[in-house]
């Protein structure tokens, strides 16, 4: 099997790195080879964020190559775009659609949403994910529901997330997020 | 137990498996990990231990050798910048030697990511003539901090283990072995023809060394990977690169690697016999030619001597995709996707207090000053066109007074602000105050204190009532060693009470004009990242922008700075941003038509 990834944007206090760290634990349960690396930025809150979950039979770079990561988990649309020369035609890109303020610009959402469209990969699922999280009663497990939907598109089974989940998170948390979670991979059937 | 550890945290598991029982530093991105992973393993574990922040990394250094040649295995942890810091003791410490297992932890940070300078620490551990290894990730960098500690005991020296942003940073599964607790019985042997060496002394003790890097040499060894025809030597994060690529561009019968886990000292004619067998050789490491330089004769190797290897910047997996390229293993096509989204600079967050200090500060001196700033989260001051300069740790007093005496020349007297933050005070602010106060330098000292070490992840400062480990601590007043050096102007207040810093400023710059003595503000506010910073700041029911008096002139957005300030495009005014904005009405203030408004 090719190294699979999954590339992590978004910015400060969005919860990149717990989200990554959910899908780095479950592919470790599956028995993978795992790497990650982070890149926190400055520790601003609304600074740049990203992270890489690599996994395979071996793995030897925690971070991708340009052109060649098939999954991309992006908090925020404008991160989104500015990661995209890591994409290739038949990556899958899951996006929350909402857009941070830049400070002292003003940002041009219709103007996003075509640089968006006139990317080439193989599917973009933009939803405001954030109205889900709302539907499920809190707003804190967004990127929950976000992994429910990407972990319909990657090879390890359901079963390691929602342990991974368990694993990860502080004990009040699983039971909400294991819902969240669920309802993702749910909503993957109507958006794949 | 298997772990999915970061190379930092790896390193704090290596160190005390390997009986490490000391552990000072002082916090700087990419290396703030390791003593809080260190802390938490005594936590865990029940191990004994003394691990703590110190004021700087001179101060950690020298700290730590001394429980060093107390007997104890001792680690130091820094980034690359801090060791310039340290370069005093470290220097010395190398030629002394070391009495139980001592290792110097340096990350460095190519790129560079959070830092001022790309350089190279494998350089320094040349220049002081200790071992350094290098681990090309976090399993290697818990396996050769257990290394480290065995070569430092076999030869009674130093040994530094050099790691990278990208090697501190990313995580990997790793099978750590038994913690337990270790008898610690300190002894100091005195003698002073080693630990107060006249000159005399010190050149046996030089000559000692020399000969403990002679054998240590001799033990270097390399590891052979593939079997290709064209060789490439490489260490560290670039290994990993490099065997990343190969894998999935099936180059291993195209490629010869050699992979250098320890790059100084080497064995160099052995280095070249390899050399000497292969007719294209290339040298990958990040950072500078410390390998490449060693070379006896380099004339055949494409390196960074002649321009084959970029010298700046990081080099990354698909710097070394394209150095493979340029070296004919392969070929493949660049992708041309390109997009450009809105550029995001780093700015304050949201109610930090830092902000409302630089707009008053600015308020008073507009363009008549000269604005020496610091490293720290209020570098960021800039954006407030309330920072000139940023150079190293403690340089804004320095910078103040060198600016005051050199324009003192002419007479033509210029106003100097500079802020500094608080643990950057203690760490080298306070000996440049002394000078001015000495020479009676005219400028103003802001002290920005935030009350903790913010910018790299909030670590304790003197001033606080604890330490790393949470134990208490006696808590250092700022404004008693203000004024316990001889300033005689001095106030403090809440950054958040705009109004009297700029009334307290004023009066400052008329104190000086009397005085032509510096004068001293502490503004402090607790930082808004911390828990317990957001959960004390004072916030309203309600921040809002009054549409009917906003006339969109956008003087809140350029000199106040805040992100969660946001100018729409629909109706040519500002709004605020609700998810962002934690509602603490400093906003205020920057508007001049009195559109911003609060309701309590």
């Amino acid at each position: 099997m090719n190294i699979q990834s999954v590339l992590f944007v978004g910015v400060g206090g969005d919860g990149i790195i717990t989200a990554s760290n959910i899908v780095a634990q479950a592919c470790m349960l599956a028995g993978f080879d795992v790497k990650k690396s982070e890149i926190h930025g400055m520790s601003q809150r609304g600074g740049s964020v990203s992270a890489s979950v690599r996994f395979g039979e071996r793995v030897y770079s925690p971070t991708d190559k340009k052109g060649q990561v098939p999954f991309m988990f992006a908090t925020e649309k404008v991160e989104m775009l500015r990661w995209v020369g890591y994409l290739n035609p038949s990556s899958v890109v899951i996006v929350n659609d909402r857009i941070m303020p830049i400070i002292n610009q003003v940002i041009d959402e219709q103007k996003i949403d075509m640089m968006m469209e006139k990317v080439k990969v193989a599917k973009i699922i933009k939803r405001r994910f954030l109205d889900d999280a709302l539907k499920l009663g809190n707003d804190k497990i967004v990127n929950t529901v976000m992994l429910g939907v990407l972990s319909a598109f990657l090879d390890v089974d359901e079963k390691y997330f929602l342990q991974a989940i368990d694993n990860v998170l502080p004990e009040k948390l699983r039971t909400i997020n294991a819902m969240a979670f669920s309802y993702g991979r749910k909503l993957s059937q109507d958006l794949a | 137990m298997k772990l999915f550890l970061s190379g930092n945290e790896a390193i704090a598991f290596g160190l005390i498996e390997a009986g490490v029982r000391f552990i000072s530093g002082y916090p700087g991105t990419p290396s703030s990990e390791v003593l809080p992973t260190a802390i938490k393993i005594k936590e865990q574990f029940g191990i004994n231990g003394y691990f703590d922040w110190s004021v700087n990394e001179k101060v950690a250094f020298e700290e730590a050798t001394a429980a060093n040649f107390s007997g104890l295995s001792v680690a130091v942890v820094m980034k690359q910048v801090g060791l310039n810091v340290a370069m005093d003791p470290y220097m010395n410490t190398a030629i002394v030697g070391s009495v139980g297992g001592f290792v110097v932890v340096v990350a460095d940070d190519p790129g560079p990511h959070s830092s001022q300078t790309e350089q190279d620490s494998r350089f320094l551990a040349q220049f002081a003539k200790i071992p350094v290894l290098e681990p090309s990730g976090p399993k290697e960098a818990y396996e050769f901090a257990k290394r480290a500690i065995e070569l430092s005991r076999e030869y009674s020296l130093p040994v530094m283990l050099r790691t990278t942003t990208r090697v501190s940073h990313s995580r990997e599964d790793i099978s750590i072995g038994k913690i337990t607790n270790i008898d610690i019985k300190p002894q100091f042997k005195k003698d002073t023809d080693r630990f107060a060496a006249t000159p005399h002394f010190r050149f046996l003790l030089h000559q000692k060394l020399n000969d403990k890097l002679k054998a240590i040499k001799n033990k270097s060894q390399f590891k052979e990977l593939y079997n290709g025809k064209k060789l490439i030597i490489t260490s560290g994060i670039s290994f990993a690169y490099l065997c990343d690529i190969i894998d999935e561009f099936n180059l291993d019968k195209k490629v010869k690697v050699l992979k250098i886990d320890m790059p100084f000292p080497l064995n160099e004619s052995e280095l070249q016999r390899y050399v000497d067998n292969y007719n294209d050789v290339l040298v990958i490491e990040e950072g500078y030619p410390v390998i490449e330089n060693q070379l006896i004769n380099k004339t055949t190797v494409k390196g960074r001597w002649n321009g084959f290897v970029p010298s700046e910047g990081e080099l990354t997996i698909d710097v070394i995709k394209g150095l493979l390229r340029d070296f004919g293993v392969f070929d493949f096509k660049e992708n041309s996707e390109m997009v450009k989204p809105p550029f995001k600079r780093p700015s304050l967050c949201p109610g930090c207090g830092h902000r409302s200090a630089f707009f008053a500060i600015r308020s008073v001196f507009k363009d008549d000053a000269i604005y020496t700033g610091d490293i720290g989260c209020y570098t960021l001051g800039l954006n407030l066109k309330a920072v000139d300069t940023v150079h190293c740790m403690g340089a804004s007093v320095s910078f103040a007074y060198g600016f005051d005496k050199a324009f003192s020349l002419d007479d033509s007297s210029k106003y100097i602000v500079a802020t500094i933050g608080d643990s950057t005070f203690f760490h080298s602010g306070i000996t440049p105050l002394i000078d001015a106060i000495h020479n009676n330098s005219r400028f103003i000292l802001v002290i920005l204190d935030n009350t903790t070490t913010a910018m790299t992840g909030n670590q304790p400062t003197p001033a606080n009532p604890f330490n790393a480990e949470k134990g208490n601590a006696n808590p250092i007043s700022i404004e008693s060693i203000v004024r316990a050096l001889g300033i005689e102007f001095l106030k403090v207040r809440d950054a958040y009470d705009i109004e009297g810093t700029e009334s307290d400023l004023k009066e400052a710059k008329s104190y000086i004009d009397t005085h032509k003595k510096p004068a001293v503000l502490i503004l402090r506010h607790p930082c808004v990242y911390t828990k317990e910073g957001l959960k004390a700041n004072p916030v309203f029911n309600d921040v809002y922008v009054d549409k009917d008096k906003c006339t969109g002139c956008k003087v809140c957005i350029n000199r106040f700075e805040c992100p969660s300030l946001v100018f729409d495009a629909s109706d040519k005014k500002v709004g605020i941003d609700v998810s962002t904005c934690i509602k603490c009405g400093q906003c205020v203030f920057s508007c001049p038509y009195g559109a911003i408004k609060v309701i309590k």
